[in-house]
């Protein structure tokens, strides 16, 4: 090899194909057959082709986007039971709240596609997406009970997932760190002095996040006494299943019979969960927050200093989907990963007066 | 986004209202920290205000031409390590593998990747990152860190994009990539339970599990937890928790268990199943006359595949390196700079194996 920079004209004439031809296959285009992509990828790695990245960047812009001079789109897919029910929830309107600013800023624009609209089907979807010269798909806000699986034909796409469902195809995705949130709430409880820690979380919320709140919280128990480690309290109990799949009737309070039996027989000093799981029967079974227990919010909205807990940030996690996804277009990426990842976001901690510490109380 | 005649928003129109050049208007918007933050920041809100908004091709346009034209070499991007001796880390398996996997993936996207020793004769954290500038590398891996070599690395982070690899060192809190250990323990154990096994063991290195952040216990624990009480068995983590020097320090690449504990272990437990690194538990196993598979199976979470001997999880150290050069080069793509406000982990998974070693139980 002489000094000189290989390019794509030379790898084209080695190959006897057109230099177009080259640039597709390099960009592992799936308008090439597999075997002409590979074919030419192993051929330009024989002889030192290198890219630019900033010329990449630069034939993407020329080849694909000088004749469209609207923002190209991104499709934001969710499959909940209606079309904007996941809008009432916790954590989705601000995934796709962040989603959104980022396209933006980003210079895209994103549509919201809902896989239930009447006469849509996972197998149209794929044609109506590629009509509109939609590459890049968000895979958000799928109810529990809507299936496991989703097929589109994802050699065309590049995708990125929100949180865990559907679990098939494995794609890339991103979601909040409970494990680490979990874990963080723990840390901090026992540095303000607390040994005795419970933990109410909604068996379905569990389950949706493959456990990884059992699996935050078991981990940090084991810097306890075993005498001090209480089991975590999942609600509502786990027969019958559909109670707390579904998705669109799953309770979000905690029962209040099993919850006082639990809190009788393991009496935690601090409560880590989530207000609206427990903040009502607490109420009702007459215990004052914090002069009866303390309690630590895993899902802080207010962040005024009334209640500790940690903010779960879930605009980043919606603007780090955006941002992945134009990174798998800009380098050409598409179709399920080999090898897939997940991009967790952390939590942030505030202190708040639902939770003071044991330490500074007892100090003189 | 349109202004009202209908016309796009062009830099030009916001560099005429603010009464700058329109350079200072890209530099503003491109973040880029030459300009003082201040005046970025009044160019952004009013670039905001008069609604512009980028072409992310344009965007790929301009990068092109304002930093690359003039130069021909390929950029560099720095591999920062922080290891006892310059190439000690290149012994341990997975850090030459995170650095094979980032190279690849630097020279795949026309980057070159370039090894810088924190402890080279001469150098400090502070004199690392005016060589950096000096050389116009403003992309960063930090990347095996041992763990006695302190848990801070103080570059001037507003000048670079920066992604670690594993934990350490734990401040700055940087974007970070790294093998998913909590899914392949937790993806070993349900393989095995899938298998018919349910007295499952767990043998790990204390210090191993400490540099990353105990998720092989969070995983493992996880998962046990939905086996019947009388299945758990605790975790045989050695050496022993005192003293702490003995497992916090482990410098050695290949440690193994103290064999007297971990024959009480086996022998109070009885696991049918042993979750483990070869190199740990195999020799001991052998002087012990434990035999795999007849006495007991084993799963090997740090497989390499030896053609279906061995049962296990194969962790794609070099897909971590790769992903990371990815992240960064996405960040550079969009002139982030400095510490993250809110920093994100990327998880890579592991990919399972079967094997003799861990056959299905009749």
């Amino acid at each position: 090899m002489n000094e000189r920079r290989v390019t794509l004209a030379d790898v084209a004439k080695k190959a006897g194909v057109h230099v177009t031809t080259v640039s597709l296959a390099l960009r592992d285009h799936p308008r090439l057959p597999a075997a002409t992509r590979s074919r030419l990828q192993l051929l330009a790695r024989e002889m030192g082709y290198a890219p630019d990245p900033f010329l990449h960047a630069l034939i993407s812009y020329r080849g694909r986007s000088a004749p469209q001079r609207t923002a190209p789109t991104l499709a934001y897919l969710t499959n909940w039971a209606t079309r904007w029910g996941w809008r009432e929830t916790t954590a989705h309107p601000d995934f796709f709240a962040g989603a959104k600013a980022k396209a933006r800023e980003l210079g895209f624009e994103l549509d919201h596609f809902w896989l239930r609209e009447p006469g849509l089907t996972q197998g149209s979807l794929s044609g109506v997406l590629r009509e509109r010269r939609i590459h890049g798909v968000i895979v958000a806000s799928h109810g529990r009970e809507m299936g496991d699986a989703l097929a589109l034909d994802w050699e065309q796409f590049a995708a990125v997932k929100i949180d865990y469902f559907p679990h098939q195809p494995v794609l890339h995705n991103v979601t909040n760190h409970q494990c680490d949130i979990v874990r963080l709430a723990v840390q901090k409880a026992m540095a303000a002095g607390y040994r005795r820690i419970g933990f109410v979380m909604h068996r379905g919320w569990d389950h949706a996040v493959d456990r990884l709140w059992s699996a935050g919280l078991l981990c940090e128990q084991q810097n306890l006494l075993p005498k001090e480690r209480i089991p975590a309290h999942l609600f509502p109990p786990a027969k019958p299943v559909e109670r707390w799949f579904n998705e669109n009737n799953a309770p979000v309070e905690v029962d209040l019979a099993p919850f006082e039996r639990w809190l009788d027989r393991y009496q935690p000093e601090v409560l880590i969960s989530k207000s609206s799981f427990v903040l009502p029967a607490l109420k009702r079974l007459r215990r004052r927050v914090p002069r009866d227990i303390s309690f630590v919010d895993v899902f802080l909205e207010d962040t005024s200093g009334a209640t500790a807990g940690v903010r779960q940030n879930y605009e980043a996690v919606g603007a780090l989907a955006v941002e992945q996804l134009a990174g798998q277009l800009q380098q050409g990426q598409r179709g399920v990963p080999e090898i897939p990842t997940t991009t967790y976001v952390e939590g942030t901690w505030f202190d708040g007066a639902s939770c003071p510490s044991l330490i500074e109380r007892s100090a003189p | 986004m349109k202004s009202e005649n209908n016309r796009r928003v062009t830099l030009a129109d916001v560099a005429r209202k603010a009464g700058v050049h329109v350079t200072s208007v890209s530099l503003a918007l491109r973040n880029h920290p030459r300009l003082p933050e201040a005046t970025r920041q009044r160019i952004q809100a009013l670039a905001k205000a008069m609604g512009y908004a980028p072409d992310p091709f344009l965007r790929a346009l301009i990068a092109y031409r304002g930093k690359v034209m003039p130069r021909r070499n390929r950029p560099t991007l720095a591999y920062v390590t922080n290891w006892s001796t310059r190439w000690g880390w290149k012994k341990a398996a997975a850090h030459a593998m995170f650095f094979a996997g980032a190279e690849a993936k630097a020279n795949d996207l026309g980057f070159q990747l370039e090894h810088f020793w924190l402890h080279e004769p001469g150098f400090t954290q502070k004199r690392l990152g005016r060589i950096l500038y000096a050389r116009g590398i403003n992309g960063v891996i930090v990347a095996s860190h041992g763990r006695e070599m302190g848990d801070q690395l103080q570059l001037d982070w507003g000048n670079f994009s920066a992604v670690k690899i594993d934990y350490f060192p734990h401040q700055p809190p940087l974007h970070n990539v790294t093998n998913n250990q909590c899914s392949i323990v937790r993806l070993a154990v349900r393989k095995v339970r899938a298998a018919g096994y349910r007295r499952i063991g767990f043998v790990m290195h204390r210090g191993w599990d400490f540099s990353v952040d105990n998720n092989w216990t969070a995983g493992f624990l996880c998962e046990q937890d939905l086996l019947p009480a009388r299945d758990r068995m605790p975790i045989h983590l050695f050496p022993e928790l005192h003293p702490v020097e003995r497992w916090m320090n482990e410098t050695d690449p290949m440690p193994q268990v103290d064999e007297e504990p971990f024959a009480a272990w086996l022998k109070k437990y009885r696991p049918e199943v042993i979750l483990s690194k070869g190199a740990y538990v195999r020799p001991a196993l052998e002087r012990l006359g434990v035999r795999i598979p007849q006495d007991v199976k084993f799963v090997d979470l740090f497989l390499e595949p030896d053609g279906g001997r061995t049962a296990g999880v194969r962790q794609n150290h070099d897909t971590v390196g790769g992903v990371a050069v990815e992240i960064l080069a996405a960040q550079l793509h969009h002139n982030k700079f400095g510490v993250p406000e809110i920093p994100t982990t990327t998880f890579v998974e592991g990919t399972w194996f079967a094997g003799e070693s861990c056959p299905s139980n009749p």
